[in-house]
């Protein structure tokens, strides 16, 4: 256990491995703009591995254990009328299991149903409430406001919404009025998926950008490992991988 | 020209990876090589103010809807969130919907700890992390209505006073997702302050709930953390702790000038052959 | 019995919570936490439903030679977790919040940030000005990003300001219509779960 606990002092709780690890993982998935790799379905695994490794461990510990198994335990060794209703649920929960078995995976229906329907539930009265909240906001006098920014701005969110809506109106074809009100909703909705747009861009390069730190905070690890990397490609794709695959032709 | 457009037209997508690549490192190492001054948006203004206006005592609920994923932009506003908090009293209830969440927030509290101002806070007095609870938020949140406590099953000094959910003053939502609109569907009913804190992609379309005032403000992606931690170091925050955000604005700024230089080449090329390949 | 009760169950459960909204506060409150503890108790037997899941999805992909070595990997490395769980615990500083942190968080930030190189890519080969309504979200999107970023107000300080009103007008009124199109589908859709006439959650 010495030798274990020796190990693990000076591997993964030392901060220069740790260090090595991010980097190394960092690159390892990058790799795979390349072109897929064994080091990125390796790099995929071990993601797979620890998320289910970390979610079991976790679960177990904070949720299992003490949500279920104890109550049970205690339940068993001192039986008290309302343990009744924690054994109908957990009853009710192994019905789950069910969904293994091809002839009576029916049984797992009652428990999904009676979720459905509660969310279905409490989710009617609060869209209609939704929909009030939302058109009540609309009914504005736009004199209200006393600059130009505010008033065209809230012209162009009532005037636009309708005009979105219309487009989206199908019952009659879009000529006449209605098909003017549909261009200029379907314009109204262009800038709102060109703003979805350049926000998604934003987003996206974001999330690099926090990777991008990392790298750039450890450069010697960056270096070192992005050309050991860069060689290992080389060498995979020159000698061993011999013929193309079907990810080659989707990637160019 | 034409042998340029048909580069353009034949080139190689990893060309495109490298760029965007460079363009993100290079700027941590020159961060001087665009201005760093910008202004604060309202609705970031807005999340600032109201937490500055709680009492000490008073409580706020983190809603920690995110994974490692989207950490780049949204630990930067749990962070300040967090600290502007510690530093005014104000008890933080972390609970986290993701059970992927929890690592992070536990490790930027102890992370936090170790910052000067910070030694003393204790977990279950001036913080605690309510933890993961395999339901939805909505039936967390009716729970939460009945016994604020008993929901989560934890014990601590720091919810003295906390009976239900009405008694916590502010909650505010961290998620890339169309998570915070759980809460924003439930809050006309319930009544409780809300604010967001979302990425890029998910801000949109969170606009209409800030106009009906279901969403008393919101902090939008890289620029919003960015901009929250300005304001915290006007307000007095050390700037070498709080920069985490800041960091990330000149790789912002190049790689989106990079994508700008490739939007108009592929624009060039397509304009190109449609003048004069009829 | 395979299909009415389950519909039965769907019809009594809705129209309970609709009730139940009109009726907040005045009785139904202890109720609620009964069925949270209820609702919490039957997922944690479905997280181990999920544990038995992983298990059996990857016997087989071990037994039948799919990616055979990759499935014998990933179930070392949770193999791993657990030990490390076991060994010092969960909480920050163990080994097992150490895998997690400098493992875990890399891989799947990483993942996620290729979506950046995808984004630029796809821009590049197929954001083209070809017609009116595509020159409209090409301005949009390019007033956005620049509003968004520090250098678009150090180009122009008026640059927020257009950025603002394009997210505060065009943008919120297009959300708008299509969240009013949302509401009323999913309105739609909630009243056929509770007369059964939607059956898609229910497989076969």
């Amino acid at each position: 256990m010495d030798t274990v606990n020796f190990v693990i002092d000076n591997t993964i709780l030392n901060p220069a491995v740790q260090r090595w690890m991010s980097v190394l993982f960092t690159i390892m998935m990058l790799s795979f703009l390349y072109r897929d790799n064994p080091l990125y379905k390796l790099g995929e695994n071990t993601f797979l591995g620890i998320s289910l490794g970390f979610g079991w461990v976790w679960s177990w510990n904070r949720i299992i254990v003490p949500y279920l198994f104890v109550p049970l335990k205690d339940s068993y060794l001192d039986f008290q009328p309302y343990d009744l209703t924690l054994v109908l649920w957990v009853i009710i929960g192994s019905t789950m299991f069910f969904r293994f078995s091809r002839n009576k995976g029916w049984i797992a229906n009652y428990w999904f149903a009676f979720v459905f329907a509660y969310v279905a539930g409490y989710s009617i009265p609060i869209s209609v409430q939704a929909l009030f909240i939302q058109g009540a906001n609309m009914m504005k006098p736009l004199l209200e406001y006393p600059t130009f920014f505010e008033i065209s701005k809230w012209f162009v969110i009532i005037f636009g919404t309708f005009a979105g809506l219309m487009y989206f109106f199908f019952s009659k074809p879009h000529r006449g009025l209605l098909g003017k009100t549909a261009r200029i909703g379907i314009l109204i909705l262009m800038i709102n998926f060109g703003a979805s747009f350049g926000a998604t861009v934003m987003g996206r390069i974001a999330l690099f950008i926090g990777r991008a730190q990392v790298l750039a905070d450890n450069i010697v690890p960056s270096i070192i490992i992005t050309l050991s990397i860069t060689i290992y490609l080389f060498i995979y794709f020159k000698y061993i991988k011999k013929e193309p695959g079907l990810d080659d032709e989707l990637m160019h | 020209m034409e042998k340029f457009i048909y580069t353009l037209k034949k080139l190689d997508k990893r060309w495109i990876y490298l760029l965007i690549f460079l363009s993100c490192i290079i700027p941590f190492w020159y961060p001087d090589m665009f201005p760093q001054e910008f202004s604060t948006s309202k609705e970031t203004q807005r999340v600032y103010d109201i937490i500055d206006g709680l009492n000490e005592g008073d409580a706020i609920f983190i809603d920690w809807a995110f994974d490692p994923t989207l950490q780049a932009e949204l630990l930067p506003m749990a962070e300040q969130t967090v600290k502007q908090a510690l530093d005014k009293k104000i008890r933080v209830f972390i609970y986290y919907p993701l059970l992927t969440g929890i690592s992070l927030g536990e490790n930027l509290l102890e992370n936090i700890k170790k910052e000067p101002g910070y030694e003393n806070i204790e977990n279950g007095v001036d913080y605690i992390h309510l933890g993961y609870l395999p339901i939805g938020v909505d039936m967390v949140l009716f729970s939460m209505y009945s016994d604020f406590k008993a929901t989560f099953g934890k014990e601590g000094k720091i919810f003295e006073g906390i009976k239900t959910f009405g008694d916590i003053k502010y909650l505010i939502s961290y998620a890339g997702s169309a998570h915070p609109e759980t809460y924003i569907s439930l809050q006309p009913r319930f009544g409780f302050r809300m604010g967001a804190g979302v990425t890029a992609v998910v801000g949109p379309d969170m606009v209409p709930f800030l106009q009906t005032g279901q969403l008393d403000g919101m902090l939008f992606g890289l620029k919003g953390a960015a901009e929250y931690e300005n304001l915290r170091i006007k307000a007095g925050a050390e700037k070498k702790f709080n920069q985490k955000a800041n960091a990330g604005m000149a790789s912002l700024n190049l790689s989106h000038i990079i994508m700008f230089l490739f939007i108009g080449l592929g624009n060039l090329v397509y304009f190109y052959e449609r003048k004069y390949k009829k | 019995m395979k299909k009415e009760i389950p519909l039965l169950i769907g019809f009594i459960a809705t129209i309970g919570w609709y009730l139940e909204f009109f009726m907040a506060g005045k009785f139904f409150e202890n109720w609620k936490m009964i069925f949270t503890t209820g609702f919490r108790n039957v997922a944690i037997v479905g997280l181990l439903v999920g544990m038995v899941n992983v298990l059996r999805v990857n016997y087989k992909k071990i037994k039948y030679n799919n990616d055979r070595w990759y499935s014998v990997y990933q179930m070392f490395i949770i193999a791993l977790m657990v030990f490390f769980g076991s060994l010092r615990g969960i909480s920050p500083g163990t080994p097992f919040d150490a895998m997690f942190t400098y493992g875990f968080v890399p891989l799947d930030a990483t993942v996620f940030s290729l979506l950046a190189f995808y984004v630029a890519s796809a821009s590049y080969r197929s954001f083209k000005i070809k017609s009116v309504e595509s020159a409209f979200l090409l301005i949009a999107a390019i007033l956005i990003m620049l509003s968004k970023m520090p250098l678009g107000e150090a180009m122009w300080s008026k640059i927020p300001v257009i950025g603002e009103w394009i997210m505060d007008g065009p943008t919120s009124a297009g959300k708008r219509a299509i969240l009013f199109g949302a509401y009323l589908g999913g309105l739609t859709m909630m009243i056929r779960v509770a007369f059964g006439l939607e059956r898609s959650h229910l497989s076969e």
